[in-house]
């Protein structure tokens, strides 16, 4: 009974997702299409002629009215092609994926610092309220939500790279480093490629963009960690199973953990959305070749395929996201309701 | 919660927020900010715009081995010195390496005032500008949280207490808001728009909208069954008079404090879409545009990146703390 | 706990220290702030391609190092028929594509022809450059194996410096018609010192030498890597960490950092840039129709200090808008002089002594000519202020800007021009012949419609002798001076730094730079 009901439960929200999807992609079409500007120009450059312009308009359709466009447009979406970049003429999706993979690279570690160190933080001052450190803990939390990352980036390279001399200020690789690229992600492929040179390499990349990209869910779950635990810790249960002399590691492995992990992985499902708009600052900053900097890029460029298929696919990565963490949620919480 | 007791209970918040020592720092740090924009044009002693160039890229006069003004030794410029290739004979259009060279010629500059945070590299006193900043900033979070809270609380007053299909069209619409990321979204709105300090606050606050939807239509659902609504139900109370008399005063408290947070990411979110170059134009002292501005000159003017950055820290470490502080003495459980 | 402390300590400290490349190899590594976007050498059109492509292709003629000179290349000698319609070319022997082909006429033909003609299998692109410099061109034909004649349709004088740009690449046939021209756009095969390697979008690109080069020199480098930092400041600094050997798109803020630096394993490589930045006065609007109120704007613009503090010293002021390294340049010209009480005089015998409102645009973007347009805005608004001209600043994204401006729905703008062969007909009739002031695809930003100055145009368009052409552009510039459509502000220099112990870094008169000298002491 019980997995059946989760089962309608995941089938309902999974078809929910496809008139989302739908009306997602005519807002982004809509949006895209009311962005002034004339991406013929850019292609053509400083000197266009009146005719050569003419022509690409007609070439690249953009002479066709909207809907036209949209009907085509979600035709090839639904297909699985997004186009061709109007300026380096390379298809969208293949640029989307090294892109994607390089964001992912840098997302994933950052959640991962942020997880880490958040939850071990939160932990920490919780089960030391009021010490200094927990003291201390808060503060930091309350700059790291406070603080506009690009600047922290800014110090951290002042400090880093320039002071210290320890980190590289930019990109994902020293440029004289050769990797063939497998997953995308480069850790994963210099240790497949068993070459450890290369993945200290990576990771000295990888180290302030994503320490940078981490600081506001690293404080966000350090906060929720700290609160949800001083919550469980007050808890009748684990009051009781403190006087039944019950150890202390057990009590918050067991207990007060557990009830503290529902709203840490809450938080978890919001905080992609703060990273993928983190990213946008970050790469900038970093020069990371992302999927951040690359639809900025597109934007300014007016690069309408790049727009399009960039911001459709981090939304509905976005949505997918989310729907993970309701499930596993659904799954966790069995007072939830269906 | 009961309805006779509300007097006493807005005093029993301000009892606990006074006792909270973090909310009354938010709310200093809030009460010079809102000071420094009233008088800015009285503290600010140089104008924020308008700079002298020969005034460029001075150091605060407290800065280690800055000049002082009205001092006989300045800052020697370096001249610049063209130097030709072997290949002079070739003609104008040759390759050339410059140095820079030390010599007496080398103009000395003398700063003309004693800039508390240094000057940028237009010569404009960084200090009158981060004062100015703060009026941009407090604008910015009135207008966008405005439009945010008026549009917010009207979608969510309509979609929690009518439901049905109005309430599926609205929710949806604000999880596929949702659905595209916060700076992503406002970034691709003042495209459209076009870069401006305006089109950014309106960006900024289509963006938050869903946040106090949500907030609002939650409190709406959850009063909606509440008995003294329905008390006044029986009593033959109309829709209008039981939102604004029962539901809009009861969903207050929350809406409080999302105004405060919002508040603060309102501020962060214009300063990065100045930063990213969408926001406000030049001259306007806005603090992300300076740190744009000063992001170039890292190395050599610190300064011109580190007071713009920190008072955008600090004053959305001030709306943060005030949040906080509010949700506590308010007493409001959010789910976001 | 202590533990973990201790093995992060330790991770970091792992990931810290970063070795350098392999020893031995000469690698130079590029750090530039765009990625190519095209590898076909016909079809590129921005300044990042053409600095990969450079290295990899060769041009019938080319320039001599960093002068305007033109020089045998592919073709060792040519001449023209009397009529200057025909020309034939010489072509050198013993030369292979990376890929092994024979470098011959049917090359040089291919190469051509897949631009002109629209029904050759290989017209697959825009080729906006072709059509701006040799749509002239009526046919390229094989003579005999090393022998091509192109045929003009008109005598046109700049023919044999245009071959030395971007479209007078010659492409190896067989690559580009046995995988086809989508392949060729990112797997190029060209004669030139330098083989394409790989290429990761926005990040590497990376060309080796090419051993077999029929060249007299180089190249000396191994490995060439351009490598894409989009950020000023993220660039200058992995040059100062050793990241990158040299670095293109250097601002004057760069400069200024340099100067504060004292870095003297770091070298500024500069030339004098064939480009003008101007400050443009649409005729079209009122007021900017009165003279007096452009020449009291004129008075407003302090171009030496804008380009001393500004640009850095980078450039030289403009008192006309071609350069001075291009003959016909007029040095009698007396500039307007920076001086706000003579155009407040002005303002008053126009009518408007209380100073009016307009809008002052500038552009989105940083070009030698213009490095920092939005603090040269600032500066001219600041000036203009004190005369009392308020002028709202105002920019969109390049592709917006540029459009509108052709569209002429500007007051005021702040824009520039690259030269493209160093003829002055390059600037003075593209810029501001009425021929040109038509909305939707004016380049005449100042709608600069004088007769006078056209009629000269047109004369100087017609005769090949040099000295006549040069002193119809000498009155042209006195006419240009008179009415001031727009106000010369200054020739930027193009800039490049890099590591002390580079050699030979130039740049061609076009501002990029070609790698086939360059030389790295170990």
């Amino acid at each position: 009974m019980e997995g059946e009901k989760v089962g309608r439960y995941l089938l309902r929200r999974i078809c929910m997702m496809i008139p989302v999807l739908l009306v997602l992609s005519l807002l982004i079409f809509l949006m895209i299409e009311t962005i002034p500007g004339d991406p013929a120009e850019i292609i053509l450059g400083d000197h266009a002629t009146p005719e050569a312009l003419a022509r690409l308009r007609t070439e690249m359709g953009l002479d066709r009215p909207w809907f036209v466009r949209y009907g085509a447009f979600l035709g090839r979406v639904v297909r699985g092609d997004l186009g061709e970049s109007l300026i380096s003429g390379a298809p969208v999706l293949d640029e989307i994926k090294a892109k994607l993979a390089a964001t992912m690279e840098l997302s994933v570690f950052a959640l991962a610092v942020a997880v880490v160190v958040g939850v071990f933080v939160g932990f920490l001052s919780a089960w030391k309220q009021n010490s200094l450190f927990d003291y201390l803990s808060t503060v930091g939390a309350l700059l790291g939500v406070s603080m506009p990352i690009y600047w922290l980036g800014f110090l951290m390279i002042i400090f880093f790279s320039l002071h210290l001399g320890w980190l590289p200020t930019s990109g994902r690789t020293t440029a004289t480093l050769s990797l063939i690229p497998v997953t995308g992600f480069y850790g994963i492929d210099a240790l497949l490629a068993g070459d450890w040179h290369a993945f200290r390499d990576v990771l000295a990349h990888l180290v302030m963009p994503s320490l940078c990209l981490a600081t506001v869910p690293m404080a966000t779950i350090a906060r929720m960690t700290r609160s949800s635990m001083l919550e469980a810790l007050n808890q009748d249960y684990v009051r009781t199973a403190k006087a039944k002399g019950v150890s202390t590691g057990k009590i918050i492995s067991v207990h007060a953990f557990k009830n503290a992990s529902i709203p840490i992985i809450t938080v978890l499902g919001l905080q992609f959305g703060t990273l993928m708009g983190g990213a946008i600052l970050t790469e900038s900053v970093f020069s990371w070749p992302g999927v951040g900097t690359w639809i900025l890029q597109g934007i300014m460029a007016r690069d309408y395929a790049v727009i399009s298929g960039g911001t459709l696919v981090v939304s509905a990565l976005f949505i997918l996201v989310n729907l993970g963490v309701d499930i596993l949620y659904a799954f966790l919480d069995p007072r939830i309701r269906y | 919660m009961t309805f006779s007791g509300r007097g006493a209970l807005w005093g029993d918040a301000w009892r606990r927020f006074r006792r909270n020592r973090n909310a009354l720092a938010g709310l200093f740090i809030i009460a010079v900010l809102v000071f420094m924009a009233i008088f800015a044009p009285l503290l600010a002693p140089q104008d924020p715009v308008r700079g002298e160039l020969r005034e460029r890229d001075f150091p605060p006069f407290w800065w280690s081995g800055a000049v002082k003004p009205g001092s006989a030794e300045g800052k020697a410029e370096k001249r610049v010195e063209a130097v030709l290739g072997p290949d002079e004979e070739a003609g104008q259009l040759g390759t050339f390496e410059i140095s820079f060279d030390d010599d007496e010629e080398a103009e000395v500059r003398v700063p003309k005032h004693y800039y508390l945070f240094g000057t940028d590299d237009l010569g404009r006193d960084l200090f009158s500008r981060v004062v100015y900043g703060a009026r941009l900033s407090l604008v910015i979070g009135f207008i966008s949280v405005g439009i945010a809270l008026l549009a917010g609380m009207v979608l969510g007053l309509v979609s929690g207490f009518w439901s049905g299909w109005i309430d599926e069209l609205i929710m949806r619409g604000m999880d596929i808001l949702l659905s595209i990321p916060y700076v992503l979204l406002a970034i691709l709105i003042v495209a459209i728009l076009g870069p401006s300090l305006v089109n950014a606050m309106i960006a900024i606050g289509i963006v938050s909208v869903p946040g106090f939807a949500r907030i609002t239509r939650g409190s709406v659902l959850s009063l909606k069954q509440s008995e003294y609504v329905q008390a006044s139900r029986v009593l033959g109370a109309g829709d209008l008079h039981i939102i604004t008399r029962h539901i809009l005063r009861n969903s207050l408290s929350p809406l409080i404090v999302q105004t405060s947070l919002s508040f603060a990411s309102a501020i962060l979110s214009a300063a990065a879409l100045g930063f990213l170059g969408l926001g406000a134009q030049p001259p306007t002292p806005e603090w992300g545009a300076m740190l744009a501005d000063g992001r170039t000159l890292l190395l050599v003017s610190p300064w011109a990146v580190i007071f713009p950055g920190m008072a955008i820290t600090l004053s959305v470490i001030g709306f943060n703390l005030l949040g906080d502080g509010l949700r506590d003495a308010l007493d409001v459980r959010m789910k976001d | 706990m202590k533990k973990l402390f201790c093995l992060m300590v330790a991770v970091l400290l792992a990931v810290v220290t970063v070795s350098p490349g392999l020893a031995g190899e000469k690698v130079f590594v590029e750090g530039r702030a765009a990625d190519s976007l095209t590898l076909d050498p016909h079809d590129a059109t921005d300044g990042p391609s053409n600095g990969v492509l450079l290295q990899i292709f060769d041009t019938l003629v080319k320039f001599r190092d960093d002068s305007t000179e033109i020089v045998p290349s592919l073709a060792t000698e040519w001449k023209t028929s009397e009529d200057g319609l025909t020309w034939t070319f010489k072509l050198r022997r013993d030369v292979r594509f990376h890929d092994g082909t024979p470098f011959n006429a049917d090359a040089v033909v291919f190469s051509f022809e897949r631009q002109r003609d629209e029904k050759h299998p290989a017209h697959e692109g825009k080729f906006a450059y072709w059509s701006y410099m040799f749509s002239n061109v009526e046919y390229t034909k094989k003579i005999d194996d090393f022998t091509v004649e192109m045929k003009l349709k008109e005598p046109y004088s700049p023919f044999l410096s245009n071959l030395a740009c971007y479209p007078g690449r010659i492409v190896s046939p067989t690559a580009m018609s046995e995988k086809g021209v989508e392949h060729f756009r990112s797997n190029p095969v060209g004669t030139g010192p330098f083989r394409f390697a790989e290429w990761k979008r926005n990040d590497i690109l990376v060309l080796v030498a090419n051993r077999d080069y029929w060249g007299e020199e180089g190249p000396y480098l191994d490995k060439l890597i351009f490598r894409v930092i989009p950020d000023d400041t993220a660039r200058l600094m992995a040059l100062l960490a050793d990241e990158i050997d040299g670095m293109g798109g250097v601002t004057p803020e760069t400069i200024k950092i340099l100067k504060e630096k004292k870095r003297s394993d770091i070298k500024v490589v500069a030339n004098v840039g064939m480009n003008t930045g101007y400050l443009a006065m649409n005729m079209s609007v009122k007021p900017f129709d009165n003279p007096k109120v452009r020449r009291a704007i004129a008075h407003c613009v302090d171009k030496e200090q804008i380009v001393r503090e500004i640009f850095q010293s980078m450039g030289k002021p403009a008192k006309n808008i071609i350069p001075d390294t291009l003959w016909g340049y007029n040095d009698d010209i007396v500039d307007y002089d920076y001086d706000l009480e003579k155009a407040k005089k002005l303002l008053d015998e126009a009518g408007y002594p209380e100073g009016f409102e307009t809008e002052l645009w500038y552009m989105p973007v940083s070009r030698p000519y213009m490095p920092n347009s939005k603090h040269v805005a600032q500066v001219i608004q600041r000036d203009l202020g004190r005369v009392g001209i308020k002028a709202k600043l105002v920019t969109f994204d390049w592709g917006t800007y540029l459009s509108k401006l052709h569209n002429l729905e500007h007051s005021m703008c702040l824009c520039g021009w690259l030269g493209d062969n160093g003829d002055p007909d390059n600037f003075l009739y593209a810029l501001f012949d009425k021929d040109n002031a038509e909305k939707g695809s004016a380049q005449n930003y100042a709608c600069y419609l004088s007769e006078e100055y056209h009629q000269l145009m047109l004369k100087a368009q017609r005769v090949a002798d040099v000295e006549k052409r040069s002193a119809f552009y000498r009155e042209a510039q006195v006419i240009f001076h008179e009415d001031v459509p727009a106000v010369p502000l200054a020739h930027g220099f193009n800039l490049a730094l890099v590591k002390g112990n580079v050699r030979n870094f130039i740049f061609d008169p076009q501002g990029a730079n070609n790698f086939q000298k360059v030389d790295l002491e170990l």
